[in-house]
């Protein structure tokens, strides 16, 4: 079953590269039926899961489900191992959701070339998807590695005039990252001998001395903070969401950024448990830093997109806050929010991306106000996105960031309490700086006098038409989900608690 | 013999070989001084060769090959030589400058 | 007197690319004209595949390996084995079926150049023999074990690439390549033959085994500092050949300067040819002393950083492959110079350049069949661009927006560049990555691996760039270009379409076989000798 997740979406992103330029077949429909296969075929990945999950191997750090292990690259001990848990399906199924509602946009706003770009979000999935589903490092890096060029081509043929300099400096940065990731995973391998995810968290850490977990750690750490991305290594991010078209927007903040913490969770914690243990306290300072700064550039940002990009920063830096305290409700929170960080921030750029495409610009001052009252729905729907991403409880935003803050006052044995305290407090505030800035924007844009359809610096004739029905069929899953899960989370929790405790008792971190 | 006359002679040659390589202008020259490179070397060949009484007379073999080598190469090498004076009239290796580094 | 015996069946490769020789000369003979053209490189070609095949074969028969052997217990055949002057063992018989792969492919090059030259400017039954002439020393170098052939064999691969480089009559550019080639190909031969000429005098056998034991004995003349100076000048020699970093000067302009089968020969069987020497070379002269190995390293390290920080600065495209060349070079020597580290991994080593020799084969041939496809069209659409009157080969200006006239050709360009640069989709240069860095950590030369990793970074700049540049929305300029290209050669659109149809199957062809073989890795990666998995061997 996991190898026909990972071979619709490939098998379809082939076909569509080579797809002939008849006007009468559409490779538009043909991308949808791919990706909306995956998805039902991503849901077949639940049942197989078990929520207790002691598995066969009691005390097992990774009991994977649905395994396939293949021989692939026996000469170096590369095999194709892939399996899901409960901590990658909620993120399986999250990168199948927005990929299908992503090619369901197509319909919305049409790209030129539509064949190459399905074919490139296709790319893309199977990319993301292998990487939650990888459980040994070659796999898990390569599959890491395949999201840059179908995202590289996204912003720089498809994106806005500034799209070739934002796709190079994020292609540069990422492939600096995995450089780094591709160092930290070798060096994992010559001290061990096994790229086996399973064996290595196995041994958490056993035949590793101190020295080289800390190096290791020290590299994969690099590569995976530029993923998420961590404060100072963030710059790319909002270039890239500024440039990039919607759909790209969509897919880079809702799946892409999730790789990186993913891989913090599933190699970094259980292969390198000592490294993960001193470096921890970085880690957190970095995140809350990143959740400060990030507010703080979100107050004076003019570009809509840019906003959300920075309000992104701030988001996974509750994430990496909740890795950081190394307890199971740190990793739950970060996992829990990871998900509705993809959601929320997901809606947000679809949201975005329809005014952008309705009055031709993305920035506050050349949009008038208002919006709720011209536009109804689409008010409603940015609001109701707006206020989720600020964490309003009731919606999905919320557990993430208070179980982060929560597990921050609650770190894990032998990291220190003043230092979390400290850091559980900024990011507390930080959480509220975010909600002054969310609310800015909604009072700017959505509520006051209409302004918004006579609004100056227009060049082209406005289409201010509420949401399409083909708008609503993106947005609503979304908006649902949202608030599904902000009212009960167990949706997610439920998943991810089992292999979240065994991998914290197998590691004997807290 | 002392061994360390035709070494020393040899390294004379290829001195000599050396020093006309990198300090002429004409390519016939430059050519002049590659052969007496490899005739610096052929000598050091035969002259360790002897030293060691090789049975299977490795060193003057390798010699033998070398003057084949060099005659094949020298030969090319006048021919490209002739080709560059009919293009361009010239055979001094200071014209040939085309090709360097993009400014 | 010691007489080596011969046995004729280790030498089939070399016999069937001969008989392919003397063929192509007697057809040169007796065909017409027209005729040569596609006759001659056909018959090329097909004895190289020959050549192939009859390795592949050998590999897996029983068959005696090793022929010019001295007896046992003779003068210089050691206490219990004969020493054999040319060995076809597993790593020459990959060796082998790779390097004719590759030269069978670059004479399909060969063969939709010459079909494309009405005026006649390159004689054909000359090329093809050049050409074969090469392939033979390279494989004579893949299975040498003993200097006198290694040397023959590097000179058999040297010497007709100087005619090669200058072959198109009314190119001042090839002359000039040719004699930059020459000069400093001379020297560097010469002083190779210096330093084999110490090691003789100090060991008193060329053979390389014989070596390994003269040098590796304790107190021995593996001491002294001569045999130090002897190992560097002759591994400065092989340097050359493979383009390393500080013997690389001759590369770009030579590359820039020849035509494009020439250039995409002397980066792919031309190294591969050196690598295969370093191969044999580097495990009897490291057995004394660390010099060598250190080196290799240094060498191996400078190239990639120089390599790839130049050729960021590249407009010509041919010229840039050149110095991407250096500094895939580097990330081949990388293997090369764990050799004589942690005692398990040790031959790993070698293992790994082997594989990723392969890959880098099939990724430059690949490459430069794409130049080759494209080179009319994009030449002329460039007036003012440095690329055109100033060696073959289009600037990377010229490509712009070209997707969008030619989307295949362009697609298996993108596919090839980002292959070298070891990225997905093109998977198989990720994995020749992998198993390079692979190779650094588990020898215990880690900084080597980080520095394949930042150069990957550094490399991908460029490769990146060019790519991009290929599927850029078609701007006016190059629209423009292309159709005045097309008006100002009406003669010539027939012979445009059959380069196409040649070349263009050769780069599906290769196309192909990237993708395949980044799903199924083993296909190329496996079929590497001496590459073992962690702990075994």
């Amino acid at each position: 079953m996991t190898l026909l997740v990972l071979a619709l979406p490939l098998v379809g992103s082939i076909v569509l590269a080579l797809w002939p330029r008849n006007p009468d077949l559409s490779p538009r429909i043909f991308g949808t039926a791919i990706a909306a296969a995956t998805l039902v075929a991503a849901l077949f990945l639940l049942p197989g899961l078990r929520t207790d999950d002691t598995g066969e191997a009691p005390g097992a750090a990774l009991n994977p489900r649905h395994e396939v292990d293949l021989p692939w690259l026996e000469v170096i001990d590369v095999r194709l191992h892939l399996g899901v848990d409960g901590i990658s399906v909620p993120l399986i199924l999250l990168t199948a959701l927005l990929t299908l509602l992503g090619m369901v946009h197509n319909w919305v706003e049409r790209p030129d070339r539509p064949a190459l770009f399905c074919a490139m979000v296709l790319l893309l999935e199977v990319g993301a998807l292998g990487t939650f589903m990888a459980l040994d490092l070659v796999v898990f890096f390569a599959a890491f590695e395949v999201v840059l060029i179908p995202m590289y081509f996204l912003i720089a043929r498809w994106g806005g005039p500034g799209g070739a300099a934002a796709a190079l400096k994020f292609a540069v940065y990422t492939l600096t990252g995995s450089a780094a990731l591709l160092i930290g995973l070798v060096f994992i391998y010559a001290s061990t001998g096994t790229f086996d995810l399973v064996e290595l968290s196995e041994r958490g850490g056993g035949g590793i001395s101190t020295a080289v977990q800390l190096a290791a750690f020290g590299a994969l750490f690099v590569g995976f903070a530029v993923k998420s991305p961590l404060w100072p290594l963030h710059t790319w991010l909002p270039p890239a969401h500024t440039e990039a078209p919607t759909v790209g927007s969509v897919l880079l903040a809702g799946v892409q950024l999730k790789m990186g913490t993913y891989g913090l969770v599933r190699i970094g914690l259980p292969v390198l448990p000592e490294g993960a243990r001193a470096l921890a306290p970085l880690l957190a300072v970095l995140a809350v830093t990143g959740i400060v700064v990030a507010a703080l550039a979100c107050y004076t940002q003019n570009d809509l997109k840019r906003l959300i990009a920075y309000s992104s920063v701030g988001h996974m830096g509750f994430v990496l806050l909740g890795i950081s305290t190394l307890t199971a409700v740190g990793i739950n929170a970060a996992l829990l929010a990871n998900v509705a960080h993809g959601l929320i921030t997901g809606l947000l750029f679809f949201l975005v991306g329809a005014v952008k495409s309705r009055f031709h610009t993305g920035q506050l001052d050349e949009l008038g106000s208002g919006l709720w009252t011209r536009l109804p729905r689409l008010g409603f729907a940015l609001v109701f996105a707006c206020v989720a991403s600020l964490g309003l409880p009731g919606l999905a935003g919320f557990w993430g960031e208070a179980m982060a803050v929560y597990a921050s006052l609650h770190p894990a044995a032998g990291l220190s309490r003043p230092l979390y305290a400290v850091l559980a407090v900024v990011a507390a505030v930080g959480a509220a700086m975010t909600a002054v800035y969310f609310l800015r924007l909604l009072r700017r844009l959505v509520v006051g006098p209409v302004t918004v359809t006579t609004a100056p610096a227009q060049h082209h004739k406005v289409r201010a038409v509420d949401l399409w029905a083909i708008e609503r069929v993106v947005y609503i899953p979304l908006l649902l989900l949202t608030l599904a899960l902000g009212l009960y989370p167990a949706l997610a929790l439920g998943l991810t608690e089992g292999p979240v405790a065994a991998l914290v008792q197998a590691v004997a971190i807290g | 013999m002392h061994l360390l006359y035709p070494l020393i002679v040899s390294a004379g040659l290829f001195a000599i070989g050396l020093y006309g390589l990198l300090a002429r202008r004409n390519l016939v020259l430059v050519l002049m001084s590659v052969e007496l490179l490899l005739a610096a070397v052929s000598l050091n060949l035969v002259a360790f060769d002897v030293w060691l009484t090789d049975v299977l007379r490795s060193g003057q073999v390798l010699t033998l090959m070398v003057i084949a080598i060099a005659a094949a190469e020298v030969g090319l090498g006048l021919a490209i030589v002739l080709q560059l004076f009919r293009q361009r009239a010239t055979s001094s290796i200071d014209d040939l400058d085309t090709l360097t580094e993009p400014r | 007197m010691t007489v080596q015996s011969i046995s004729w069946a280790p030498l089939a490769p070399v016999l069937v690319l001969v008989g392919g020789l003397v063929l192509v000369l007697l057809a040169d003979l007796v065909l017409p004209l027209p005729g040569r053209r596609s006759v001659l490189p056909g018959v090329s070609a097909l004895a190289c595949l020959g050549a192939a095949g009859s390795a592949a074969w050998l590999g897996q028969s029983e068959a005696t390996r090793g022929t010019f052997c001295s007896a046992p217990g003779s003068a210089t055949g050691s206490a219990q084995d004969s020493r054999c002057s040319y060995v076809l063992g597993q790593t020459a018989v990959f060796l082998t079926v790779v390097l004719c792969l590759a030269a069978a492919a670059v004479l399909v090059l060969a063969l939709a150049q010459l079909r494309a030259d009405v005026e006649g400017v390159t004689p054909a039954g000359e090329y093809c023999l050049v050409l074969l002439s090469a392939t033979i020393g390279a494989v004579i170098v893949a299975g040498s074990r003993d200097l006198i052939t290694l040397v023959v064999g590097l000179e058999t691969l040297t010497v007709p690439m100087y005619a090669a480089v200058a072959f198109r009559r009314g190119s001042t550019a090839g002359t000039e390549a040719a004699l930059t080639f020459l000069v400093v190909s001379v020297t560097s031969t010469a002083l190779m033959l210096l330093g084999i000429g110490f090691l003789y005098g100090l060991t008193g056998t060329m053979h390389l085994d014989g070596l390994a034991e003269a040098l590796s004995t304790a107190g021995g003349v593996g001491d002294l500092a001569v045999s130090d100076l002897a190992v560097v000048l002759l591994l400065a020699g092989l340097a050359f050949k493979v383009a390393a970093v500080p013997f690389h000067v001759w590369a770009p302009s030579t590359y820039q300067g020849a035509p494009i089968p020439v250039a995409a020969y002397l980066s792919s069987v031309s190294k591969a040819g050196g690598i295969a020497g370093l191969i044999a070379v580097l495990p009897a002269v490291s057995a004394g002393s660390p010099i060598a190995m250190t080196w290799i390293a240094l060498l191996a390290a400078v190239s990639m950083t120089v390599g790839n920080l130049v050729a960021m600065r590249q407009r010509h495209l041919v010229r840039l492959l050149a110095w991407s060349g250096i500094a895939q070079t580097g990330y081949l020597l990388v293997g090369l110079s764990v050799l004589s580290g942690r005692s398990d991994q040790a031959e790993s080593g070698a293992g790994a350049t082997l594989a990723y020799l392969a890959i880098y084969l099939l990724m430059t041939v690949g490459a430069f069949a794409c130049i080759a496809a494209i080179g009319p069209t994009a030449r002329s659409a460039d007036p003012a661009g440095q690329g055109g009157s100033l060696g073959e080969g289009p600037s990377i200006e010229a490509l712009r927006g070209l997707a969008g006239a030619h989307p295949r050709i362009a697609a298996a360009l993108a596919l090839f560049l980002i292959g070298l640069a070891g990225l997905p989709p093109a998977l198989l240069g990720l994995f020749g990555k992998v198993v390079v860095v692979r190779a650094a950590f588990t020898g215990d030369a880690g900084w080597l691996g980080i520095f394949v990793a930042l150069n990957t970074v550094i490399a991908f700049v460029y490769y990146l760039r060019v790519a991009g540049m290929l599927f850029t929305r078609t701007g006016v300029i190059s629209e423009v270009g292309i159709s005045s290209a097309i008006e100002a050669r009406p003669a010539q659109s027939g012979s445009t379409a059959s380069v196409s149809s040649a070349t263009g199957v050769l780069v599906a062809a290769l196309a192909v076989l990237a993708i395949v073989a980044g799903f199924w890795p083993d296909l190329i990666i496996g079929a590497a000798p001496l590459l073992a998995p962690f702990g075994a061997g």
